[in-house]
């Protein structure tokens, strides 16, 4: 594989990367809140700030592209670990679809 | 009757993007190399998934102060709803976002990427999927008031 190719693969391999962990990381944040704050009701939603939304939403994506650099120099370093860590990606963003429908069901 | 229609046009591109997002799944599934148009559905869909997150962040400020109380009031069930679509769209549009730079920066002989990306846009249709569901069943019970 040429260099560039092997950064492509990279980059792209560090967007899936960034995908998957943004939202497992806002869910977190949720859980977090939730065990901070006890089970949810109605007039807590109601009297919550309206900047906790961007807030989760912003630490998600930073902590996300900070995983992903992460991801991106280690793949960069191993580029024959490309093949096995894609089919990692799959089953893992197959199993998000029921985990992130869980956990926002459940931590609304 | 402004943020009726921005409600209205949210609702739609959400529809859209749902729909749309199925088809760089299925494109993408083999691994194949993207001809141009396969990469113009793949931007086209995340491009939808970002628009319809996008509007209602937008609304999200004027739906705190307007709706959100009245639909609590009117169903918890349905206020606790909005919340967990509020959390699901997040994920659609990052794995969007990032199935899309994926799928369109893969090099040609990457096929396992391309199949990652499949994977995740996948994802990001199921849950927008749930997301649709649950943002219609919400606004059937409270939407913005009538003028407004």
């Amino acid at each position: 594989m040429k260099t560039s190719d092997v950064k492509r693969s990279a980059v792209a391999a560090a967007a899936i990367v960034f995908g998957l962990v943004a939202p497992v990381t806002y869910h977190s944040i949720r859980i977090y809140e939730r065990l901070r704050n006890g089970p949810a009701d109605a007039a807590m939603i109601i009297s919550e700030a309206r900047t906790t939304f961007y807030w989760r939403f912003g630490i998600s994506t930073w902590w996300a592209g900070l995983i992903a650099v992460v991801a991106y120099r280690m793949l960069l370093n191993r580029p024959e670990r490309l093949v096995s860590r894609s089919t990692a990606m799959i089953y893992c963003s197959i199993a998000l679809v029921p985990l992130l429908s869980w956990l926002a069901y459940r931590f609304p | 009757m402004w943020l009726r229609i921005f409600e209205s046009v949210h609702g739609h591109l959400g529809v859209l993007a749902a729909a749309s997002l199925f088809h760089p799944a299925v494109l993408l599934r083999k691994g194949q190399q993207l001809s141009r148009g396969s990469k113009l559905a793949v931007i086209l869909a995340t491009l939808f998934a970002v628009a319809a997150f996008g509007g209602g962040i937008f609304i999200y400020e004027d739906y705190r102060q307007l709706v959100k109380r009245n639909l609590f009031r009117a169903s918890t069930q349905a206020g606790f709803f909005f919340e967990t679509k509020e959390h699901l769209a997040y994920g659609v549009v990052a794995l969007a976002l990032g199935a899309a730079v994926c799928a369109l920066l893969a090099p040609k002989e990457a096929r396992h990427l391309r199949k990652a990306s499949a994977a995740a846009y996948f994802t990001a249709a199921v849950l927008a999927t749930g997301v649709c569901l649950l943002g219609t069943y919400v606004a059937a019970i409270q939407g913005f008031p009538e003028g407004k």
